[in-house]
């Protein structure tokens, strides 16, 4: 019995000797590691399911599968320098951009003096014809009463008043004509400021207290029918702009850009002839509701941008911002957003790499 | 040939001993000249060559320059292969040539092959420079600077200009990293939007500017009487002047360059930022020369700041000279080591006079430390081997085991002088000096020499272990070798002037060895009645040290406790300085606040000709501590560590700067299983990569499969639509140099402030450089005049870009990685091969490599195993030398077990991680265990032979109980003089040697406990002496020949 207990004891310690050696020899690693990476397994597989549990109940929205956010604890938050802003809505009026110079009305009163010339030559023209058909009249009845005139001297009144009619009418044809080409030239607008002597417009623009214009707009753009104010300015800044007010649209295109052209007019005279100025016209003539996403929230990321919002204390959602309207200073967006939301104005691309942490390089690549 | 060296000595005493003393004058000379370092230089041979590039993609940069480089440098005499990445705007080639190349030369050989390429280059692309050659270390200083009155421009002007250039010509000092700061350009920003008022375009003003600046000779007049330089004067230097300069003349309008932009002195598009103490600064790396001594460098850096120090406090600006200095490493473990030989000395001694109970005794041994260890500093530093922690610690090992020599050799002639002195008619001192030092010749001899001999494959270790590891190797070895000498000539020599005095030799044996004799005899003689239980009690003992062997971790080096830590933290590629800069900021204030943390910077980005060529998402920091001990320093690191780990969005690894060196030395991937695809195209590589990854993941014990793609960053990509191009008139180039100007900048000419040189740079101001729409805006004016926008020409939109290419020996690379668990590596890598071969289709362009560290391992391991095996045939042929029987020499090789349990329960008990520094140990240990042993048996050998003696239970406890002082001295002389290092081994310059010291105490204590108690047991039983061997007949004669020739 004694020596049977001995030979088990024996067996026993053979056995645990053999598995103390054999299995770190046969795989290679010692125990410690082995226990490690059983540890790390388990670990590994408790975070998975945990994390399997936490995308279940998130039914936010996915890019390629992934949840867009990021967990992160409100002591985190501050240590980390994240800064949030309340979003509040906003009326913006979306305007293109376009280039604007300043036109000689040089031309407007050339045409202002040539049409008076012609409507003095067709006056003249006028009076001549009227003149010649009166002496024409006058020998018609002396002669029908008196019979003392010859017939030859009513051909030559005839011919003569013929001639004073022709050149009547090539005068209202000139004339006409004429007006004709101004229209073409500046369109009905300010060719009626020209033609009507007692236009105040063009009181103004001669007296430099206005002054006109041309915008040519984007290759691409149409100015909206209901735009009547756009706003220029001589330094390219929007916040320095200034109302100018529709004219008309202009038929001769911009020698520099050939977008559509159109003339207003500014109430000022500081502007001189040539210079070339920054207009903003509005697409729309009545604002549009959403919410200003400055600059500095804005993160690019795969073709877009993006900006990151708290959802509640830990969570941070990363929204989309390509549906918005690049503006002077960020983004205006209409959709996805609701007032109150707090926006990460400062550490957005600290979540961006939080949620791409795996994509970030490790020590051991190189 | 021996026993002449010793006769001599004996006899010239005084010629030795006064060569002695010269040595040790002159030693002392040569340690005052000598130069301190911390690590010996452990990089590869490497040539690293950067070329930058600025505007160009990864993509452009690889084609464009590493492709030409690459081109023109392979083939190489040397080279071992070429490494190379293409980063946005930087292109950095890193040759790595074979050890046994001149490094000088390799130099030499790459700066001819690269003379001539510039004209290869395209345009744009600065001259590819030799980064300087540089120490393994690197770093020697980090300083920074900061100030409330000067602006960052102002402060890295004074960098750039007046303090560089002063560090620079510091001896020894390689070249200044300067993060951060701005560097002063003058700029001419143009208003894109002025230039479509006055209808001119990019290059008009370009072309303006350049012909307005810029610095020129203009010759000179000869006449019969004189020559004449000819100087101008009156170009515009200032931003006033050069607004002046005329654009366009159109009848009397007149526009001026100042009328289209803004001329004014502004910062350069930067590379990369830096803070000090979260303060924006700029922040100078001292880089060592090759070969250079850090503490001799940092001494003259500190001499050269020292200069400027008064003239900063009047301007305002802070000098902060102490953010990080190696040289406060070198200085505290110097002292520590110091401590440590006092202590370890002071202990010498003092188990010297406990166990010979002679001062004299114990002079004459102690005396071995210092010429051993001068001995092996004077031909290291004559080898060009400068001093550094390796060789001290190499010293430092030996430091207990030098003086065993002269300790077994002064203990017998003092044993045999004592008994000499007991007989009634004495032999002379000369003739009893002169046989007791013969008598452990032969022991001392053998044992030394396989001591020496176990410690060769640790100099034929490859790659950075070997390089560390060889000046500690041969300092060991030649510590060792000087002892040996010593023990031969001036320990004799020694012992004849001091103990030939018979008058003060006592005939009775040192009290100690009195009372521990009989006790040792008694506990020998119960053990030895036992000798089955007692083998089988030390093979169970043995077997479970080695179990416990595998249940060890493993490091390659410890944690070094330099009392500064390096911060690596990245964030996603495309992170701005700024935000780089800002997350800095926060970790940093964070940092500040741990207790003992002295100061911090931070750098983000990257420095012309810098050692790291990481994005902006890139930041270092320095951490310095205030002084404190190890265990201090590790609460300090456990605390960042929490603080990166708790951080969003960054990914960060800190680590002691000498580690962190020796990291980025060993470069690649170190995961067991690396699959490499080279190939031309990168899409096909990708494919490739994705496919291998899909079969390696499918592979039975594949874990943690990784497709290495270098990460993308970010990019605006402009797709110029040469259709609209064509309907506008323009052409690509056209676009593409109003591009680069706006935000490249073009550097149109230089103007001079005092001995400043400053560009001049025609780009759009900084406002107008940060959003995508600013770049869709950017007025482009066509050759007719249409003002249009680049978006009118172009579809931009933000994609992902390569952020870095890599190339193996000139081609291009994608890597797949993975661990293995749960099975064998060999099966795994055959099955491996076998199904990416059979799954993946490669083109004729397109092949993979299998590789990864394990198959790296096994290579190094092989080349040590052949080492190892080579070295212990030479090892057991010595031991066969020395006891003349195959039998006693596999009893001897017994205590190889008996010592490896007590180290490896050294081992456990401190942390049990075993390092390199752990395997030096063991190696030690065996060397210093083996001589304990050839100790022992070869006076049994002795005692047969020689005296005649029977073999059997008394001769062998008699034998034991003769040796026991000489083998416990020399046991507990080790163990004690490495005792203070391993008591303490948490703390600056014990790091290394502390482990290796544990280990060799816990073996000592092992080994002599069972080579005293056990040994002579098996011996008894197993072992066997034969008096008849001639070989023994021959020593007789040889020496009965040697004393003939006394005096």
């Amino acid at each position: 019995m004694a020596s049977r207990n001995k030979f088990s004891l024996w067996l026993t310690l053979a056995v645990l000797l053999v598995v103390a050696f054999g299995v770190p020899l046969a795989t290679d690693k010692s125990w410690s590691s082995l226990i490690d990476a059983g540890v790390e397994r388990y670990l590994d597989a408790a975070e998975r399911a945990s994390q399997i549990g936490e995308e279940e109940e998130d039914d936010g929205e996915r890019e390629n599968g992934q949840p867009m956010r990021v967990e992160i604890n409100d002591e985190v938050k501050n240590s980390a320098g994240i800064e949030l802003m309340n979003l509040q809505q906003d009326i913006y009026y979306p305007e293109s951009r376009a280039y604007a110079s300043v036109v000689d009305v040089r031309d407007l009163i050339q045409w202002r003096t040539r049409l008076k010339q012609l409507e003095l030559e067709l006056e003249l023209a006028q009076m001549e014809e009227k003149a010649q058909l009166q002496e024409l009249n006058r020998l018609r009845k002396l002669a029908e009463a008196t019979g003392s005139i010859a017939s030859k001297n009513i051909n030559y009144a005839e011919s003569n008043w013929q001639q004073a009619r022709a050149k009547r009418e090539a005068a209202e044809l000139t004339l006409e004509a004429a007006r004709t080409e101004l229209i073409q030239s500046w369109g009905a607008v300010i060719a009626s400021w020209v033609t009507d002597p007692d236009s105040k417009e063009f009181e103004r623009l001669v007296t430099r207290q206005d002054t006109l214009i041309q915008i040519t707009l984007p290759v691409a753009l149409s100015l909206p029918a209901d735009v009547n104010v756009i706003r220029v300015s001589r330094q390219g800044q929007r916040e320095n702009a200034r109302k100018a007010y529709f004219v008309s649209p202009a038929f001769v295109a911009n020698y520099a850009a050939q977008g559509e052209t159109y003339y207003f007019k500014m109430a000022t005279g500081k502007l001189r002839l040539g210079m070339r100025l920054h207009a903003w016209i509005p697409r729309n003539a009545e604002g549009l509701k959403g919410f200003f996403i400055p600059e500095r929230a804005i993160v690019w990321y795969s073709g877009k941008p993006w900006t990151y919002v708290q959802q509640d204390e830990q969570v941070y959602r990363r929204r989309p911002l390509d549906d918005g309207e690049s503006v002077t200073g960020g983004i205006f967006i209409q959709s996805e957003f609701e007032e109150g939301e707090s926006l990460v104005v400062a550490g957005s691309q600290m979540l961006l790499s939080e949620e791409f942490r795996w994509q970030i390089l490790d020590e051991d690549d190189d | 040939m021996l026993s002449k060296l010793v006769a001599f000595s004996v006899r010239f005493r005084g010629v030795v001993v006064a060569l002695a003393s010269l040595m040790l004058i002159y030693g002392a000379y040569k340690l005052s000249n000598a130069s301190l370092d911390i690590f010996p230089e452990f990089a590869p041979k490497q040539v690293i060559i950067q070329t930058e590039a600025q505007g160009l993609t990864a993509e452009q940069v690889e084609i464009l320059v590493t492709q030409p480089l690459e081109n023109a440098l392979r083939g190489l005499v040397g080279l071992q292969s070429i490494r190379s990445q293409s980063i946005p705007s930087l292109s950095v080639l890193i040759l790595t040539f074979y050890d046994s190349t001149d490094i000088y030369l390799d130099r030499q050989l790459v700066s001819e092959r690269l003379l001539g390429l510039q004209d290869k280059l395209p345009a744009g692309v600065e001259t590819p420079v030799m980064v300087p050659l540089e120490s393994s270390s690197g770093t020697v200083m980090t300083i920074g600077m900061t100030s409330e009155r000067h602006n960052l421009m102002e402060l890295r002007s004074l960098v750039d200009w007046t303090l560089g250039p002063r560090l620079l010509s510091v001896e020894g000092v390689a070249d200044i990293n300067v993060f951060g700061g701005h560097e002063r350009q003058l700029q001419i920003q143009i208003d894109p939007n002025k230039l479509a008022q006055f209808d001119l375009s990019v290059e008009e003003v370009t072309q303006a500017a350049r012909q307005a600046t810029g610095i020129m000779g203009a010759g000179y007049i000869e006449n019969p009487n004189q020559r004449l330089a000819l100087q101008v004067i009156g170009q515009p230097l200032t931003a006033e002047q050069l607004a002046k300069v005329v654009i366009r003349k159109n009848g009397v309008d007149i526009l001026h360059l100042g009328d289209v932009a803004t001329v004014k002195t502004a910062p350069a598009p930067t590379i990369g930022g830096a803070a000090v103490g979260t303060v924006p600064g700029v922040v100078l790396m001292v880089i060592g020369q090759y070969d250079a001594e850090t503490l001799a460098i940092t001494e003259g850096v500190e001499a050269a700041l020292a200069e400027f120090k008064d003239g900063f406090e009047a301007e305002g600006i802070t000098l902060h000279d102490d953010l990080f200095r190696p040289a406060n490493y070198i200085q505290s473990s110097l002292v520590n080591i110091q401590e440590h030989l006092y202590v370890g000395g002071g202990l010498v001694m003092l188990v010297l006079v406990l166990f010979l109970f002679n001062l004299r005794t114990a002079l004459i041994s102690l005396t071995a430390i210092p010429l051993s260890i001068m001995a092996a500093l004077i031909v290291l530093l004559h080898l060009g081997i400068n001093i550094n922690i390796m060789v001290l610690g190499g010293l430092a090992i030996a430091l207990g085991e030098v003086v065993d020599d002269a300790i077994i050799d002064t203990e017998n002639i003092f044993r045999r002088l004592r008994e000499n002195a007991a007989l009634a008619s004495p032999r002379s001192t000369l003739d009893v000096v002169y046989d007791a030092s013969m008598e452990v010749r032969s022991s001392v001899v053998y044992a030394s020499f396989i001591v020496m001999l176990v410690f060769v494959p640790l100099l034929t270790l490859s790659g950075v272990a070997g390089r560390m590891f060889e000046p500690l190797g041969e300092a060991y070895i030649l510590a060792i070798f000087a002892s040996l000498l010593v023990a031969l000539t001036v320990t004799p020599a020694l012992c004849h002037i001091l103990l030939a005095n018979k008058g003060d030799i006592s005939d009775r044996e040192p009290p100690v060895i009195q009372w521990l004799k009989p006790l040792y005899g008694r506990t020998l003689r119960r053990v030895s009645q036992a000798p089955r239980m007692t083998i089988a009690g030390v093979l169970i003992f043995c077997a479970a040290g080695v179990g416990i062997l595998p249940l060890l971790g493993g490091s390659f080096l410890p944690e070094l406790r330099e009392g500064h830590y390096i911060i690596h933290t990245a964030s996603l590629p495309g992170t701005s300085i700024g935000e780089s800069l800002r997350i800095g900021g926060e970790i940093e204030k964070r940092v500040a606040e741990i207790p003992g943390v002295r100061s911090t910077s931070q750098w983000a980005g990257r420095a012309e000709r810098g050692a790291d060529t990481f994005g902006t998402y890139y930041s270092e920091y320095e951490i310095d501590l205030e002084p404190m001990d190890g265990a201090g320093q590790q609460r300090v690191l456990d605390e960042i560590r929490e603080i990166l780990e708790a951080f969003p969005g960054i990914n960060s690894e800190v680590n002691s700067f000498l580690t962190e060196r020796i990291d980025e030395t060993i470069s690649g991937y170190t995961s067991p299983v690396v699959v490499n695809i080279y190939g031309k195209d990168l899409e096909a590589l990708d494919r490739k990569a994705k496919e291998v990854a899909a079969v390696m993941q499918d592979i039975e014990g594949a874990a943690d499969v990784q497709l290495r793609a270098p990460p993308s960053e970010p990019q605006l990509e402009i797709r110029l639509d040469l259709d609209s191009l064509a309907f506008w008139g323009l052409t690509p180039k056209e676009v593409m140099n109003t591009l680069k100007t706006a935000y490249d900048g073009v550097t149109v000419g230089q103007v001079y402030e005092g001995n400043q040189v400053f560009d001049v740079v025609v780009i759009v101001p900084e406002e107008l450089r940060q959003q995508p729409r600013h770049v869709r805006e950017l007025p482009i004016r066509a050759a007719d005049g249409f003002m249009l926008s680049l978006q009118d020409v172009a579809t931009i939109q933000q994609v992902s870009g390569r952020h870095a290419i890599l190339h193996r020996d000139a081609q291009r690379l994608q890597t797949v990685t993975s661990n293995v668990s749960g099975r064998d590596l060999t099966s795994f890598f055959n099955e491996l091969r076998e199904r990416v071969h059979e799954e993946v289709e490669f083109s004729a362009d397109i092949y993979p490599e299998f590789t990864g560290a394990a198959i790296a391992q096994a290579e190094s391991r092989e080349d040590l195993i052949v080492h190892s095996s080579l070295a212990g045939i030479a090892v057991l042929l010595l031991l066969f030398l020395a006891l003349r029987s195959v039998r006693n020499v596999t009893l001897v090789l017994i205590n190889l077990p008996f010592s490896l349990v007590g180290g490896v329960i050294a081992v456990l008990v401190t942390n049990g991680v075993l390092s390199i520094g752990s395997m030096v140990g063991f190696v030690t240990l065996f060397g210093i265990t083996l001589r304990n042993s050839i100790m022992l048996v070869s006076h049994y050998q002795y005692l047969v032979v020689e005296e005649g003696a029977q073999w059997n239970l008394d001769t062998a406890i008699r034998g034991a109980q003769e040796r026991l002082p000489s083998i416990l001295i020399t046991a507990l002389v080790t163990a004690l003089a490495m005792l203070p290092i391993a008591v303490n081994s948490d703390n600056p310059g014990r790091e290394i040697m502390g482990p290796m010291a544990a280990i060799i105490i816990g073996g000592l204590v092992s080994s002599t406990i069972l080579n005293l108690l056990v040994l002579p047991s098996v011996m008894l039983r197993y072992g066997k002496f034969n008096r008849q061997e001639n070989e023994t007949l021959t020593i007789k004669r040889a020496r009965s020949q040697h004393r003939s020739e006394l005096p």
